[in-house]
């Protein structure tokens, strides 16, 4: 027992109560990229943003330590905004060296405008909102990260106000695509939700399940959509058209911006196609 | 050493060889996993001797042949200096940055390679319970970003996975020191054998499936899959992944270190003294000796050390008897 003693009272001095307090820490809720690198990062409770000027993330992280008085932890960022400027490494170093949770939204703003005047929370939660209704295909760090670290190097983000989308390229190139064509890209992409969709006479058709199905033939990517409904026979058809030509659209945009969001290289690579340049794509949507 | 039992044995063995492929390095191809399945096939094999008992005693074959246990020591050695080079390559930086953190970790190991490996034996079941729930975790945090698509089967990498898989067993060695007079032994080798092929396997195709391309382009993968696999929106998991990672690293070495000091004690008793100082040694070692001629050593040793020396043991111990 006496032997045993250290051993019992040796946790209380790992408990680590003799440490910085959760008030002497700030927590990032947002963070923003611009140039190489300035950082803006808005914590949890905070309106506006702290900016600070570096040569490297972890510099910069240690600037807003200095400027915040306390140690900054990342690990609960909900939100990262690029405008294209970075280095496309930073957000690279950002997960696997400091921790960023992949699940962290990606948006495409002004980094420093957009904190400065929105509140990071709000916009998280419009995202959130807006994929889990099917409004938005589903994106966020681990998405974009591995997204650029195909051939095309293109990922697909939102824009500022969470109804639009970009395709933001590695090297800061930006393209805008149409409101159809992120309509389209809801069904072309894994892990997206669609509960209903709202038709062209302005009905609304509820979505009971969304399969996609990607194959190739004769040298050319093959999405086959399936969708599942109740709807009555004259409004399916009107889903099939609208979603044919919205994943039409996508698709469409989507090559002519020389990227690929939807996993063609994945296709390519499994049937032994060549992926640069990107093969034929072509969608079927099927209504049952 | 000899009051190990068969859950323990399993344990041990586990936890050690579930440690060298967390650190896998890089994925080639899904070809791998049927190199690996072959790879755990010719385990079998090579452990298939001890297994029925075709083998003489480690420790009477040690008391005969001084060199052997020399042999076995200095094996043991080089595969815990390869542990370090591991840690000092694939820990997280949050781990090996924090000067604390290093000490206190090896004052750990030091404390664990003293107490002995039938106290590491009583404490391995209870951190494979660890391990599993880890892993169960990892699988929830993983499965939301499955794409079964990603999962096709190709050739790329079937060589690779067959020669790394076995060339990263190095506890395989064990085997022989460890079942010594261990009754059923070779029922705990018979299930750690495929439990962990299967590992390997749930790993794989979750970093395949799960991870895509972020964790095919970084070294060490399965880490990465850690970072990943977040199950929680409000609470990350990775407090509970650098546990597992830091307890399957003690218990690696304490394994390392405590065979290492057992084969030196059967060469002389007052060896045992020296026993702690095998952990300092193997830092030294991994810091001096190359880490691909530290992997390559071992993995050119282990068969010879896992069946080859065995079966010539019990070959010459037939002969003598015939004699």
């Amino acid at each position: 027992m006496k032997r045993c003693l250290p051993i019992l009272l040796l946790p209380l001095l790992l408990t680590g109560c003799g440490s910085e307090g959760f008030a002497d820490r700030m927590y990032t809720r947002a963070i923003g990229l611009h140039g190489n690198v300035q950082m803006s990062v808005q914590g949890f409770e905070q309106e506006g943003c702290t900016v600070v000027d570096a040569r490297s993330i972890g510099e910069a992280l240690q600037y807003e330590e200095a400027a915040a008085g306390g140690k900054v932890f990342v690990g609960h960022t909900e939100l990262l905004c690029l405008d294209g400027t970075c280095n496309a490494d930073a957000p690279q170093e950002l997960f696997t060296g400091e921790g960023i949770s992949p699940g962290c939204k990606v948006l495409y703003a002004h980094p420093t405008a957009f904190l400065r005047a929105h509140d990071a929370a709000e916009t998280v939660h419009t995202l959130r909102m807006a994929e889990r209704d099917g409004l938005l295909p589903r994106t966020d760090l681990s998405t974009v990260l591995e997204e650029w670290q195909g051939i095309q190097q293109t990922a697909l983000v939102p824009a500022e106000g969470g109804r639009s989308m970009v395709l933001l390229k590695r090297d800061g190139h930006v393209t805008a695509l149409s409101a159809e064509a992120c309509a389209g890209l809801r069904c072309l992409r894994h892990g997206n939700s669609l509960p209903s969709v709202t038709l062209d006479d302005g009905s609304e058709v509820a979505v009971t399940s969304a399969k996609l199905r990607r194959t190739a033939e004769n040298g050319a990517v093959c999405y086959t959509v399936t969708l599942r409904t109740d709807a009555a026979p004259g409004q399916r058809r009107l889903l099939q058209e609208q979603m044919q030509t919205g994943c039409e659209t996508a698709v469409r945009e989507m090559l002519a911006a020389g990227a690929d969001v939807i996993g063609v290289q994945e296709v390519c690579e499994k049937y032994g196609i060549p992926a640069d340049p990107l093969p034929e794509v072509q969608v079927k949507v099927e209504v049952r | 050493m000899n009051r190990l039992d068969k859950v323990q044995l399993f344990s041990l063995l586990l936890l050690s060889g579930v440690w060298t492929v967390l650190c896998t390095a890089e994925l080639i191809g899904t070809g791998e996993m049927l190199g690996a399945l072959l790879a755990c096939g010719v385990q079998f094999l090579l452990c298939l001797p001890m297994m029925r008992g075709k083998v003489p005693c480690s420790a009477d074959a040690f008391r005969q042949h001084k060199w052997l246990g020399c042999v076995y020591a200095a094996y043991f050695l080089l595969w815990g200096s390869y542990g370090f080079s591991q840690l000092r390559d694939a820990a997280p930086r949050g781990l090996t940055a924090e000067g604390a953190a290093v000490v206190l970790l090896l004052l750990t190991c030091m404390y664990t390679s003293t107490a002995g490996l039938r106290a590491a034996g009583r404490a391995a079941p209870f951190l494979v319970g660890l391990l599993v729930i880890a892993v169960a975790v990892l699988t929830l945090g993983a499965w939301k970003r499955i794409v079964p698509d990603r999962l096709y089967f190709r050739t790329d990498g079937i060589r690779y996975g067959l020669l790394s898989y076995l060339a990263g067993s190095g506890e395989l060695a064990a085997v022989w020191v460890l079942l010594g007079r261990l009754k059923n032994g070779a029922a705990a080798v018979k299930v750690y054998l495929p439990a962990r092929l299967g590992l390997f396997l749930l790993l794989f195709c979750l970093s395949i499936t799960a991870g895509g391309r972020l964790t095919a382009s970084q070294k060490y993968p399965f880490l990465t899959l850690t970072a990943l696999a977040q199950p929680f929106e409000g609470q990350r998991a990775d407090a509970l992944y650098l546990l597992a990672f830091v307890m399957l690293f003690v218990m690696h070495l304490t394994l390392m270190t405590g065979l290492s000091g057992h084969c030196l004690t059967l060469l002389h008793p007052a060896a045992e003294r020296w026993t702690p100082l095998l952990l300092p040694m193997m830092l030294l070692l991994s810091r001096i000796l190359p880490v691909e001629g530290l992997q390559l050593t071992a993995a050119v040793a282990m068969p010879l050390l896992t069946a080859g020396i065995p079966l010539l043991s019990g070959y010459y111990y037939k002969r003598r008897s015939a004699a």
